[in-house]
C-alpha cells in the first residue's frame, strides 16, 4: 500500500443549497485549501450528499488516485455514513475520511460573512491535517438476540409488544403497575370518533396476556441494563405481589373480605376507595391482585389479620414473598414509559385542592367512566347533576412558569368532555381557551360538531376561580373570571363544576429509566429522539427505540402509529440478525500495559478484562463503546481509542490554532 | 394609524418581553379596574407590536393600574405587566400625552408636588392641591375628613423632612429634559 | 431585638397602627429605631413619573440605614414595602441605575454602598410573638386580609394569591381564624379618592366575602388597606366589620388594653366584638 504512505487528499466544500454558500465564500475556501500540502484537489459543489456529489468523490478517487477524503458540509451526525459509504464504494477504507462541520458550527452561527469564511478555512484545514494521520480500520459483525424488551404497558407499550410478537419475536413487557393498560384504561370515550376506550382497549390487553410470544411482567421494574445493541442483558425486578400468580384464580373474594377498605384508589384518581389487597380495576390484566404492603395490617402494621389468606380457596396468598430478579437476553429495547398529568396545585388562582368542585381532567375521566366512582354519572360531590360547567384549557401548558410547551391533546379532550357533558347532563358548558388546536384527521370537524351542540367557547385564559359570591343566588357555586378577549369584556361566570385541562409531563421515574438506558432527555424531561425528522423513533443509543408519550405529548392515534413504527425498527434489526460493531474502539498495547487495572475500574461498559497469564488488560471489542475513559485513566499511555489517536487529535488541534 | 415613526417606548427595560405575548387575556381578567380602561393591558402590547404608538401614548390604561401585581404573577409569558404600566406612564408623562380629561395624572402630580415640597406626603395637602383642579372630588371627601378628624386621624399640618430643600434638590437632580413636542 | 424602622407617611395618622406597634414592641423588648429624617417612599406614583427619581427617593433610606449600621429595614406598610423592595431589586440588577443613584445621593451628602434587606413588620412579629397560652380570644373569629403588595410580585414571604402565613400567625397567638378567598384581592386604595364608586365596590366585595365566611373582625397589615376597608363601611350599612391591625390583635394577645392599642380610632368600632363575653 505504498500509495497510502504518500497521502493524496481530496477536499469537497458543500454549499448545502443556501445553508452554507452565501454566508461562507465556498470558492475562496476551496482556493485556500487547494494550496495546502498533500491536497490533490479541492472542489465546491451545491449538494455534496446528492448522487452527483458522491459520484464526484468516487470518480476523483479512481481517476486522481486519492487516498484520503475530506468533506466540509453539515454535522457528521447527518451524513458521515453517506460519505464513508461513497469512499468505500470507490475501494478505499471508509476511515480514510474526515468531515468538517461548516454548517451547524459555522454558517448557521456566525453573523459576519468574512468571519465565517475564515473560520471555515481553518476548520477544513484542521480536517485535512487530521485525515493525514488516519489509518484503515475494520468493523466486526455480531449476532443479535431475537428478543425485544418493552418498558411500559400503556397503549404504546402494548402495541409495540403485539406488533413485535406478531412478527415472530420473543417479547418481554415490563409494567410497574399491577395491571397493563396505562392511562388509556382510565378513559371513557376517545376523540374524535368517540369510540369507547374500554371496547378497543380491553381486547388488546387480553391479546397481550394470551400471546404466546409475549411474557408479561407486571408489578415489575427494570433494574439493570448491560451490553449493547443486539446483545443487551436486562435484569427485571418482580416486586412481591404477595399473591401467587399461578395459584390465583382471580375470584376476588380476598378483595371483598379485606377489612382495610379506606385507601384512596389511584386508578380512580382518589375519587373512591380500594382495599389493601386489590386489582386497580375490574378488567385488570393480569386479573391477579397485589397486596399494598404499606396499608396491609399484616405487612404494614404487624397486626394479626390474614383474612384474605383465610378465605383464599387456592391458598394463593403468600405474605413471605420476596422480590424476584429475572435476567433476560435482549436484542432491542422499546421505551414506552409515557406521561403523567401535571398537578395544578401550584396554579393557586384555580383553587385546585381548595374547592371540591374543581377537577383535573384525569379526575373527570374517572367521573365520567362507567367503571368510575359514580358509575359514569357526572355528579358533584353533593350528588347533584351540575347545571353549568366550565372547562379550562392550557392549565400548566403554554406557561413559562410551568410547562412552556403545548400539550397537544388538551384542546381535543376538552371538547370531548364538553360533548359528553352536553349529552349526559344537558349542562351548559363553557370552554375557556387561548387557541383551539385541532390539527388531526376529523379533529376540526369534531370542534365544529361541539360548537353545533351549543358549547360556549370563550377566547380567554381564566384569570381566577373563586368561591366569592356576587349574587346571593349563586351561594355555593364557583365563579370563573376571565377576559373574553374577542369582546374585550371581563366575564364572571357562576358554575357548579370546573374541569382543569391539565397538561402532560414525563412520567414519574423516567429520569431513572433514562439513566439505566443511557438516554438523554430534553429540557422538559422527554426522551430525545436521534433525529426529529429522519430518525424520530431511534435514540442515540443503538438498539433502543421510543414509542408514545415518553418522547413528547401525543394523542392515541399518534401513539399507536409510533408504537408500530418503533416495533418496525426493532423487527428490522432482529430480522437482519447481525449488527456491525463500530471500529472506533479502544485498544490496549500489551507491551506498554503495566497491569495496574485503572482502565478496568474506569470502564462503564465492563468491556475490559484482565489477562492473568500475561498480566495485561484486554479489551472486549464487542462491548467497547469507544468512550475513551480507559485512555484517560491509563497512566502508561497503553490504552488509546482507534480513530482518536494522539497524532490525529493533536494534528487537528495544531492546524486549528494556526 | 400612528403618526410616529419611531417607537417612543423603545428605551423601556423589558419591552422586548411583549413580543412573547399570546393575547390570552390573563392580565385583563386579573385586573381590578380593567372595566375603566380604554384598552386591555394586552391590547397595549398588541398596539405597540403593530406600531400604533400614538394609541398607546393617549391610552388611559396605564393610569388605571392599581399596582396589585396580579397580572404580573400570572402572566404565562412572565411579562412584567405592572412594571411596564409604570414605564408607560413615565414615557407618557415625559411626552405630555396623558388624556386631558383624565383625573389620575392630576392626582399623581399633586402627590409628587407634595413630596417635592416637603419630602413627605400629607393626605390633606395632596387633596387640597388636587382639589384646586377638581373641587367636586375634594368636597365629596369632606364628610370622611370630619370623621377622621374626630378620631385624631386627620393631619392638616404638613409632615416635613428636616431639610425639605434637599428633597427638592433630589427632584432637580433627577429631572429628565422634556422631549420636544 | 433592635430593628431599623421605616414608618412611612400613613403610619402616624393610621387607626392605632403606631400606638399598637409601639406598645407591642415595648412589651416584646423590640427596640424600634426610626430612620431619622425619613421621606416618602414615592408609593405607586413615583415609578410612573421618573424611574431614577423613584429609585433615589427609596434609596435615600438605604443610605440612611447604612449610616445607622443596620442590615435590614423594617416597614409596616405594604405600599412602602413593595416600593422599597422594587427599588432594591432594580438597584441590584441595574448597575447603571445604581451608579446614577449613588451620584445623586452623593450630591445630597449621602453615600450608598449596599442595599439593605427590606422586611415587613409582620415578619418581625412572627418571630417575636410567643404562642398563646390563653383561651380569651378563641371565640373571636378573624379574617386576615393581606392586601396585594405583601406577597406580590416577589412571592417571597408566601404564595402570591392565597398566602397562609397570617392565618398561621393569628391561630398561633390565640385567635380563631376564618379562611376566605379575598385575602389578596385589591381594595383599590391607590384610586379610591377619585374613582370612589368603583373602588368602594372592590372594598365591599372583600368585606362581604370575609363576613360571609363567618369572621367578626378583619385584620390588616397595611395602613392603606385598613383605611380603605374601614372607610368603605361608613357609607354602607351592612355588613359592618371592624378593621384592625395585626399589631392590635397581637397587643390584645399580649394582654394589653384596647385603648393602649389605639382601637378607639377605628371608624367601625371594635368595642362590641372585643367586649363580648
Amino acid at each position: 500500500m505504498t500509495t497510502q504512505n504518500k497521502p493524496k487528499i481530496g477536499v469537497y466544500i458543500c454549499h448545502c443549497g443556501m445553508n452554507i454558500a452565501p454566508k461562507v465564500d465556498v470558492e475562496e475556501v476551496a482556493r485556500y485549501i487547494q494550496e495546502l500540502d498533500h491536497v490533490t484537489v479541492a472542489r465546491d459543489y451545491k449538494f455534496m450528499c446528492s448522487n452527483p456529489g458522491q459520484d464526484m468523490i468516487i470518480n476523483d478517487i479512481k481517476e486522481l488516485g486519492l487516498n484520503r477524503v475530506v468533506v466540509a458540509s453539515c454535522s457528521p451526525r447527518m451524513h458521515e455514513k453517506t460519505f464513508r459509504n461513497a469512499v468505500r464504494t470507490a475501494g478505499l477504507n471508509p476511515y480514510y475520511f474526515q468531515m468538517a462541520n461548516i454548517r451547524e458550527q459555522v454558517s448557521w452561527v456566525t453573523k459576519d460573512s468574512q468571519e465565517a469564511t475564515e473560520k471555515a478555512k481553518s476548520m477544513v484545514a484542521a480536517a485535512v491535517a487530521r485525515v493525514f494521520f488516519h489509518q484503515p480500520l475494520d468493523t466486526r459483525e455480531v449476532t443479535v438476540a431475537k428478543s425485544v424488551l418493552v418498558i411500559g404497558g400503556g397503549i404504546a407499550g402494548m402495541q409495540a409488544a403485539l406488533t413485535s410478537a406478531n412478527a415472530g419475536y420473543q417479547v418481554s413487557l415490563v409494567e410497574r403497575e399491577p395491571s397493563i393498560g396505562g392511562h388509556m384504561a382510565k378513559f371513557d370515550k376517545t376523540f374524535p370518533t368517540l369510540d369507547c376506550a374500554a371496547c378497543i382497549m380491553t381486547p388488546k390487553m387480553v391479546d397481550v396476556l394470551q400471546h404466546p410470544g409475549i411474557t408479561l411482567y407486571t408489578w415489575s421494574e427494570v433494574e439493570k441494563v448491560e451490553g449493547f445493541i443486539g446483545n443487551f442483558e436486562v435484569t427485571v425486578k418482580k416486586k412481591p405481589r404477595y399473591v401467587d400468580e399461578k395459584k390465583c384464580t382471580g375470584c376476588g373474594t380476598c378483595m371483598q373480605k379485606c377489612p382495610t377498605k379506606k385507601i384512596l384508589s389511584e386508578f380512580n384518581e382518589g375519587l373512591s376507595f380500594r382495599t389493601a389487597i386489590y386489582t386497580p380495576f375490574p378488567q385488570a390484566v393480569p386479573n391477579v391482585p397485589v397486596i399494598d404492603a404499606t396499608h396491609c395490617r399484616v405487612l404494614g402494621q404487624n397486626k394479626k389479620c390474614g383474612v384474605c389468606a383465610k378465605f383464599c380457596e387456592t391458598k394463593a396468598i403468600d405474605f413471605d414473598q420476596k422480590p424476584e430478579f429475572v435476567t433476560l437476553k435482549i436484542g432491542a429495547i422499546i421505551t414506552a414509559t409515557g406521561f403523567q398529568a401535571v398537578n395544578p396545585t401550584s396554579l393557586e388562582q384555580y383553587g385546585y385542592g381548595r374547592f371540591p368542585e374543581v377537577y383535573t381532567s384525569m379526575e373527570f375521566e374517572r367521573l365520567n367512566n362507567a367503571t368510575g366512582p359514580t358509575s359514569g354519572k357526572v355528579l358533584m360531590k353533593n350528588g347533584m347533576v351540575p347545571k353549568r360547567v366550565a372547562i379550562i384549557h392550557c392549565v400548566g401548558s403554554r406557561d413559562t412558569r410551568h410547562k412552556k410547551y403545548c400539550s397537544r391533546v388538551c384542546c381535543m379532550y376538552s371538547m370531548k368532555f364538553a360533548h359528553l357533558l352536553r349529552e349526559k347532563t344537558g349542562a351548559e358548558v363553557w370552554e375557556f381557551y387561548i387557541d383551539i388546536r385541532s390539527p388531526g384527521k376529523l379533529y376540526e370537524e369534531f370542534y365544529n360538531r361541539v360548537q353545533e351542540e351549543g358549547v360556549r367557547f370563550i377566547r380567554g385564559r381564566v384569570a381566577e376561580i373563586t368561591d366569592m359570591v356576587e349574587d346571593p343566588g349563586d351561594e355555593g357555586r364557583l365563579t370563573v373570571i376571565a377576559e373574553s378577549t374577542l369582546t374585550r369584556r371581563t366575564v364572571r361566570v357562576p358554575v357548579d363544576m370546573v374541569v382543569l385541562s391539565v397538561g402532560l409531563e414525563p412520567a414519574r421515574g423516567s429520569e431513572d429509566i433514562g439513566r439505566l438506558l443511557g438516554l438523554s432527555r430534553d429540557g422538559d424531561g422527554w426522551f430525545n429522539e436521534l433525529h426529529a425528522k429522519l430518525a424520530p423513533l431511534a435514540t442515540p443509543i443503538n438498539g433502543i427505540f421510543l414509542a408514545g408519550c415518553c418522547q413528547g405529548p401525543k394523542d392515541i392515534p399518534d401513539t399507536v402509529a409510533q408504537a408500530m413504527g418503533a416495533a418496525g425498527e426493532a423487527i428490522a434489526l432482529l430480522a437482519k440478525g447481525i449488527v456491525t460493531t463500530q471500529a472506533e474502539i479502544s485498544r490496549i498495547d500489551p507491551d506498554l500495559c503495566s497491569g495496574c487495572k485503572s482502565c478496568i475500574e474506569s470502564c462503564t461498559y465492563s468491556a475490559i478484562r484482565f489477562d492473568e497469564a500475561r498480566k495485561v488488560a484486554v479489551v472486549n471489542e464487542a462491548l467497547c463503546m469507544g468512550c475513551g475513559s480507559c485512555a484517560a485513566a491509563c497512566p502508561s499511555s497503553a490504552a488509546g481509542v482507534k480513530h482518536f489517536t494522539d497524532k490525529q487529535v493533536m494534528g487537528e488541534i495544531e492546524a486549528l490554532l494556526m | 394609524m400612528s403618526q410616529n415613526d419611531t417607537n417612543p417606548f423603545s428605551a423601556i427595560a423589558h419591552l422586548e418581553s411583549i413580543k412573547q405575548c399570546i393575547q390570552c387575556g390573563t392580565c385583563s381578567g386579573s385586573c381590578p379596574l380593567a372595566d375603566l380602561m380604554d384598552h386591555a393591558p394586552r391590547e397595549l402590547f398588541a398596539l405597540l407590536r403593530e406600531g400604533a404608538f400614538d394609541e398607546v401614548l393617549h391610552s388611559n390604561t396605564p393610569w388605571f393600574c392599581v399596582s396589585c401585581y396580579a397580572c404580573m404573577v400570572r402572566c404565562p409569558r412572565e411579562i412584567p405587566v405592572t412594571d411596564l404600566m409604570y414605564a408607560f406612564k413615565e414615557v407618557i408623562t415625559k411626552q405630555g400625552t396623558a388624556p386631558k380629561n383624565l383625573k389620575m395624572p392630576d392626582m399623581y402630580q399633586a402627590f409628587s408636588h407634595n413630596i417635592k415640597e416637603t419630602g413627605k406626603v400629607t393626605e390633606s395637602q395632596v387633596m387640597a392641591r388636587y382639589g384646586m383642579k377638581h373641587p367636586l372630588d375634594a368636597l365629596k371627601n369632606i364628610p370622611l375628613a370630619i370623621k377622621m378628624q374626630m378620631r385624631g386621624r386627620l393631619e392638616l399640618k404638613a409632615q416635613k423632612v428636616a431639610d425639605p430643600k434637599s428633597i427638592t434638590r433630589l427632584f432637580e437632580l433627577t429631572e429628565i429634559p422634556k422631549d420636544k413636542p | 431585638m433592635k430593628i431599623c424602622f421605616y414608618p412611612g407617611c400613613s403610619f402616624a395618622t393610621s387607626a392605632g397602627y403606631k400606638e399598637s406597634t409601639e406598645a407591642v414592641c415595648r412589651k416584646l423588648n423590640i427596640e424600634l429605631n426610626e430612620i431619622p429624617d425619613w421621606n416618602c417612599c414615592g408609593a405607586t406614583v413615583m415609578f410612573g413619573e421618573n424611574k431614577l427619581r423613584a429609585t433615589t427617593l427609596a434609596a435615600r433610606h438605604f443610605a440612611l440605614v447604612q449610616t445607622m449600621g443596620f442590615e435590614d429595614l423594617v416597614t409596616g406598610c405594604n405600599a412602602c414595602y413593595a416600593t422599597l423592595r422594587k427599588a432594591a431589586r432594580l438597584l441590584d440588577r441595574d448597575r447603571e441605575l445604581f451608579q446614577k443613584t449613588q451620584e445623586v445621593l452623593h450630591n445630597l451628602g449621602l453615600e450608598l454602598d449596599r442595599i439593605p434587606k427590606v422586611r415587613h413588620l409582620l415578619e418581625v412579629l412572627m418571630e417575636a410573638m410567643p404562642d398563646s397560652t390563653s383561651d380569651k380570644y378563641k371565640t373571636l373569629s378573624v379574617g386576615a386580609y393581606y392586601g396585594c403588595q405583601l406577597t406580590r410580585p416577589d412571592q417571597e414571604l408566601d404564595k402570591g394569591w392565597y398566602p397562609e402565613i397570617l392565618e398561621h400567625f393569628l391561630a398561633r397567638i390565640g385567635f380563631s381564624v376564618k379562611e376566605h378567598s379575598a385575602r389578596t384581592q385589591c381594595c383599590g386604595a391607590s384610586h379610591a379618592v377619585i374613582y370612589k364608586n368603583e373602588c368602594q365596590g372592590l372594598s365591599h366585595r372583600i368585606i362581604r366575602e370575609i363576613a360571609n365566611k363567618g369572621a367578626q373582625v378583619i385584620t390588616t397589615v397595611c395602613p392603606l388597606c385598613q383605611f380603605n376597608l374601614d372607610q368603605a363601611q361608613t357609607q354602607n350599612n351592612e355588613p359592618r366589620l371592624p378593621v384592625t391591625y395585626f399589631t392590635q390583635l397581637a397587643g390584645l394577645a399580649l394582654g394589653l388594653a384596647p385603648a393602649e392599642l389605639g382601637l378607639n380610632k377605628l371608624l367601625v368600632s371594635a368595642d362590641k366584638v372585643l367586649t363580648r363575653p
